[in-house]
């Protein structure tokens, strides 16, 4: 039997750009009815909307991927999960349960750290500003803590001495590479030599030992090339260390930034053709290292910190449609209930959106609206989308990096996250905020309250 | 005080060592059986007490003095002394009987464990007993024999002629004192009393047949086939079916020995004494000593507490430690590879190369190639670094095949690109089909453990990307292939378990273990590292014990408790083994050995592996000394340990479990905090000991 055949209104327009080619496919309108097997209707029943859905399964078959990928290639490695790209207890631990250390960039995260039940010298300390306090804490418990700055070196060595103690302490050094631009802001620079004369004053400090290296070369690399640029320079390095200094270095981190399956605004193929698989990463990285002049026995322990490419494909964000509207320049526009307040990342992201059941009708350019009394509140500012009607669930995805930890309390209260076990249970990781939570931290002055 | 102690012992151990024994024990009843003649038993007691004063006086190694094997052949002398000379005669002569036999001991023992690598035997006691009766026959004309006063016993209506054979071990032809040897040597050692009486059979068997007289065998010969019974069967081999037609043999040939010496001293006027047993062990240890090869009877490396302990401590050793590869090697490769063609394989690894093993990357979902897998590049593997599997020398390199379209296969170049690297005295390793250009070693380079050879590729005939790994004994590429394994090898993915030894199956994932574990540093044991164990038995017993961390001479690495013993170790890069537990098992170090009797280092979250115990370390009681009695001639397996580890944060938990006989159970635990051994337990079901362990700073 099949379905009688609905009647379309037919609609008259110009011939347009913008497909992707001419048999004028639209990519990431195909409706996703469920996550991981569990139905939207479900989890919207259970949960709310909107809320952020993490896929176990797809977080840990990334982490696998990543280490499995790396190791083939080098005999040491140590993921290091990356904190701030997503920092909910739920989402570290299953990293932990894996292996992964954790790396943090601050005092906060370096607290999470320990409450996830990580060791102090299985965290790795990054970041331009580690006040004294928590830097005391990272050299005290043998954290790898990676100095950013000339002041930063003489306030470990302030401690060391104080303490009594000799940390080993590892630095971070900024490069060209590739065609990435330079974040040049962090640590010492490798090209200008700014960051030989920082071990020579390290060393002649007296007061730490080097052990490590780090670099970490900017967020989104899809260049191969700048990793095995990088990775070569960190070799090289090294080589010089040992060669001219005798230092034998523990750890060589390469940080993160490797892309996840989102795009760019400024990315014209989708994720799933532009950004290079775990394993193409894994490569650069180790084809760059081949040149480190090491005896097998004492090879450094390689840490990775890739954030965004193991979580971001990981989480999904369920919004529902509460408005249609028509702008005065004709386009189309519809208004869900998840804005830039939960989803930070649409400023810079394309974001895939799935409607949860099949639309039909033509599609036109839309405009997706966030629901804040706010004129930059877009989700997304020109789609190609078929009508939809209120209370339609649509799939957001990946957005499983950065929008939990820089999501804001911005008119609505930030939403529920769940996670899908790879059983198909499901439970909350994160409950919905209620006002309680924000006004709590209010205070109200004495005088205000008088007559 | 220190003195005394350090003299009872010496003295006591110098007649246990009569029967190749330290136990105070033994030594005891012997010295109970000297007494049997009271005089001497005061002149033997006498005369070994000043030599070994003055063995300690002259500055002579404490050790063998402590452990009797300075006091037996003065002992031995001084028994015999007994026979000849009383009073004040005694008095006179046996100032230079301590100095004769102390130095002909000392300078035969060197000797003969330098250059021959011989035991002394009684050797020395035998010359000094024949200098000291030429010089009384000269200083008195003619040799006289006492008639010594013994405890006063009837003879036995049956048996007497058997036990005095034992007696006759001390110069006292009669059935009480040989009926005291009889049990100081079943006291001591079981293995070793069948041994000694197959070979007493074998002696009388031949002694009757040559219609010798019962007085000769008894008083003369009997003992000596009982010794070389005892020292071949048990004390310098291996106890085996092999060691036991040894003795009997060796028995056999000391009464044909001992007859032709008896005509050849004659015209000396010498007596035999223990001339047949030294002869006989002398010259059937150096003869086998001569062979090449490994077949029983095997020599003992040296001499252990008894025969059981060697026999057990050599079936442990092998059963834990014997490989089919003299080299340790590793896996060819990082991470983890799926073995896609075993040996004997349905492709290739057939006849001549039955023994090669292929190697390929499958991903999670189980595929090697992503993509259609038109291209080398969409295979997993393909690319991969290809490492060195031990330290050695680069023998022969190919490179400039090319890699083939994935379907082709080049047959003109059949390895394709390889890298053949000599890691023995006649074991080479090879890896091939290689990808060109990729190679990283010259002919004659010197690689260690671990080094890039190359990367894996697709060329000779390789129809697509995979590694193949072969051993032969030449150099020559394309020769017959042997036997291979690899060692510390982490096998599957949760569950995950670690393989000693292991040859890859076909379908199998593996890879190297990791040497990533906070386990490394707890059980590094540094020289001078010690530690204070907190111990309580399930009895209630507590005490408290300091471990301290030894290197011998020979760099054998070792932790001794306060309280006696000694646990053998060792910490390689991947893993940490205890090799054996030596002393009473109320000692934590008892608890470590079968605690943590291997560990291996790896990263892995969950892994189980399993090692072998020395069943002697766990249990010993009377059923164990019966089966003693058979122990040497049937197969037995050493004690299967299972374990385990788990680790929680910081916490990280090593458990046992082994099935012990007769149903009981031995589970153990060891935990360990950051990098440190914090706590371990051993419980037996009617024995446990729980220790807490704190590292001294």
């Amino acid at each position: 039997m099949s379905e009688k055949p609905r009647y379309e209104r037919p609609s008259l327009q110009r011939h347009r750009s913008g497909a992707m080619n001419k048999m004028g496919s639209f990519p990431g309108l195909r409706s996703k009815g469920q996550i991981d097997g569990v139905a939207v209707g479900e989890l919207v029943e259970r949960y709310g909307s909107p809320v952020f859905v993490f896929s176990q399964r797809t977080l840990e078959d990334r982490i696998r991927t990543l280490r499995d990928a790396m190791r083939l290639r080098w005999p040491r490695v140590q993921l290091a999960w990356s904190y701030k790209t997503n920092y909910l207890d739920a989402i570290c631990q299953i990293h932990h349960r894996e292996g992964s250390w954790a790396e943090v960039v601050s005092g906060m995260e370096y607290e999470r750290a320990m409450r996830n039940g990580v060791p102090t010298s299985q965290i790795v300390f990054n970041g331009p500003y580690k006040d004294d306090a928590s830097l005391e804490r990272a050299l005290v418990g043998q954290s790898m803590v990676n100095l950013d700055h000339y002041d930063e070196l003489a306030a470990a060595e302030r401690i060391a001495e104080r303490l009594g103690l000799r940390p080993k302490v590892g630095i971070r050094l900024n490069m060209s590479a590739g065609s990435t631009p330079r974040w040049s802001r962090f640590g010492f620079n490798l090209d200008s030599g700014q960051a030989w004369d920082a071990v020579r004053r390290l060393l002649g400090g007296g007061k730490l030992d080097l052990a490590g290296i780090h670099c970490h070369l900017g967020t989104f690399v899809l260049d191969l090339d700048a990793y095995r640029e990088a990775a070569g320079k960190l070799a090289a390095f090294a080589n010089r260390l040992r060669d001219e200094l005798g230092v034998k270095l523990d750890w060589l981190d390469v940080g993160g930034g490797f892309a996840s399956q989102s795009r760019l605004k400024s990315q014209y193929l989708p994720g799933e053709q532009a950004t290079p698989p775990l394993s193409r990463y894994a490569e650069a990285v180790a084809d760059g290292l081949r040149g480190l002049n090491t005896p097998p026995s004492e090879m450094p322990l390689l840490i990775l910190e890739t954030g965004r490419a193991l979580v971001d494909d990981a989480g999904t964000l369920i919004t529902t449609v509460v408005a249609n509207k028509r702008l005065p320049d004709g386009r189309r526009a519809v208004v869900v209930d998840a804005g830039v307040n939960t989803l930070f990342t649409s400023f810079w992201y394309q974001h895939q959106i799935h409607p949860a059941v099949p639309l039909h009708g033509t599609p036109e350019p839309t405009v997706i609206y966030g629901p804040l009394c706010m004129n930059i509140d877009v989700v997304a500012d020109s789609l190609l989308f078929p009508p939809v009607e209120v209370g339609t669930h649509l799939l957001v995805g990946p957005v499983g990096a950065y929008n939990i930890p820089q999501s804001m309390q911005f008119i609505f209260l930030r939403p529920p996250a769940v996670l899908i076990s790879p059983r198909g249970e499901h439970g909350l990781i994160r409950r919905a905020e209620v006002l309680e939570d924000l006004v709590s931290l209010d205070r109200v002055p004495d005088w205000l309250r008088g007559e | 005080m220190n003195l005394v102690r350090w003299l009872a012992a010496g003295v006591v151990r110098s007649y246990a060592q009569i029967l190749f024994s330290r136990s105070l024990l033994v030594g005891a009843l012997l010295m109970l059986a000297t007494f049997t003649a009271p005089w001497m038993g005061a002149v033997g007691l006498l005369g070994v007490s000043a030599t070994l004063l003055l063995g300690r006086g002259l500055g002579f190694d404490r050790a063998a003095t402590e452990g009797g094997l300075l006091g037996y052949n003065p002992l031995l002398l001084f028994l015999g002394m007994a026979l000849v000379v009383e009073g004040s005669e005694w008095w006179a002569l046996a100032p230079l009987g301590v100095l004769g036999v102390l130095g002909i001991h000392v300078a035969l023992e060197g000797g003969l464990r330098y250059h021959l690598r011989l035991p002394v035997l009684s050797v020395p006691f035998v010359l000094a007993s024949w200098l000291f009766l030429s010089l009384l026959v000269a200083a008195r004309g003619e040799l006289v024999f006492l008639h010594l006063s013994t405890v006063g016993v009837a003879p036995l209506p049956w048996g007497d002629a058997f036990l005095q054979t034992f007696g006759a071990l001390l110069f006292l032809p009669h059935w009480l004192p040989g009926l005291i040897v009889l049990i100081a040597l079943v006291v001591h050692t079981r293995i070793g009393a069948v041994h000694g009486l197959f070979s007493l059979l074998a002696a009388w068997g031949l002694s009757r047949s040559l219609g010798l007289t019962d007085a000769l065998f008894v008083q003369v010969l009997g003992f000596n086939a009982l010794l070389s019974g005892l020292a071949l069967g048990g004390v310098l081999f291996i106890p085996s079916l092999g060691s036991l037609l040894l003795a009997v043999a060796g028995g056999a040939m000391s009464v044909g020995l001992g007859l032709g010496a008896l005509e050849l001293l004659r015209p000396w006027g010498l007596p035999l004494l223990t001339v047949p047993f030294n002869a006989v062990v002398l010259v059937a240890t150096y003869a086998l000593g001569q062979r090449l090869g490994d077949r029983p009877p095997r020599l003992a490396e040296r001499v252990e507490a008894s025969p059981e302990e060697t026999l057990h401590r050599f079936r442990t050793r092998v059963q834990r430690f014997q490989t089919a590869v003299s080299v340790r090697l590793r896996l060819p490769f990082r991470g983890a590879w799926t073995c896609t063609q075993g040996n004997d394989g349905e492709h290739t690894h057939r006849g001549l190369w039955r023994h090669g093993l292929d190697f390929e990357v499958q991903d999670r979902a189980g595929a090697r190639f992503s993509g259609d897998g038109a291209r080398v590049e969409d295979w997993h593997c393909y690319r991969l670094p290809v490492v060195a599997m031990a330290a050695g020398t680069v023998v022969r390199v190919v490179d400039g095949v090319p890699d083939n379209a994935p379907g082709e296969m080049n047959l003109a170049a059949n390895w394709g690109n390889l890298v053949m690297v000599h890691y023995g005295v006649d074991l080479f390793g090879m890896v091939a089909h290689l990808s060109p250009g990729s190679l990283q070693v010259k002919e004659g380079q010197v690689v260690s453990a671990g080094q890039v050879l190359g990367l894996c590729g697709a060329s000779g005939r390789s129809p697509v990307p995979h590694l193949h790994v072969q051993l032969q004994r030449t150099p020559v590429v394309g020769d017959p292939t042997v036997p291979i394994a690899f060692h510390d090898v982490v096998i599957g993915d949760e569950p995950t378990s670690l393989s000693r030894e292991h040859l890859p199956a076909e379908g199998e994932l593996i890879r190297n273990a990791d040497g990533a574990s906070a386990l490394a540093g707890a059980l590094a044991w540094p020289m001078g590292f010690r530690m204070m164990a907190e111990v309580e038995t399930g009895e209630g017993a507590r005490w408290r014990e300091e471990i301290t961390s030894h290197v011998d001479l020979l760099g054998r690495r070792s932790l001794r408790s306060d309280r006696g013993g000694v646990l053998w170790f060792e910490v390689g890069e991947r893993s940490f083994v205890i090799y054996d537990h030596e002393g009473s098992r109320d000692s934590a170090l008892y608890g470590l050995y079968a605690a943590l009797a291997r560990v291996p280092f790896d990263s892995a979250r969950e892994l189980e592996w399993d090692d072998l115990l020395n069943p002697r370390r766990l249990s010993s009681s009377v059923r164990t000394w019966t089966a003693d009695l058979l122990a040497a001639f049937v197969p037995v397996r050493s004690q299967p340990i299972a374990y385990r580890w788990r680790v929680e944060g910081e916490q990280r938990v090593v458990l046992g479990e082994a099935a012990l006989p007769r149903g009981r159970a031995l589970r153990t635990s060891a935990e360990f905090q950051g990098a440190e051994l914090t706590r371990i337990s051993v419980d037996n079901g009617s024995r446990a000991l729980r220790a807490t362990l704190e590292v001294v700073r």
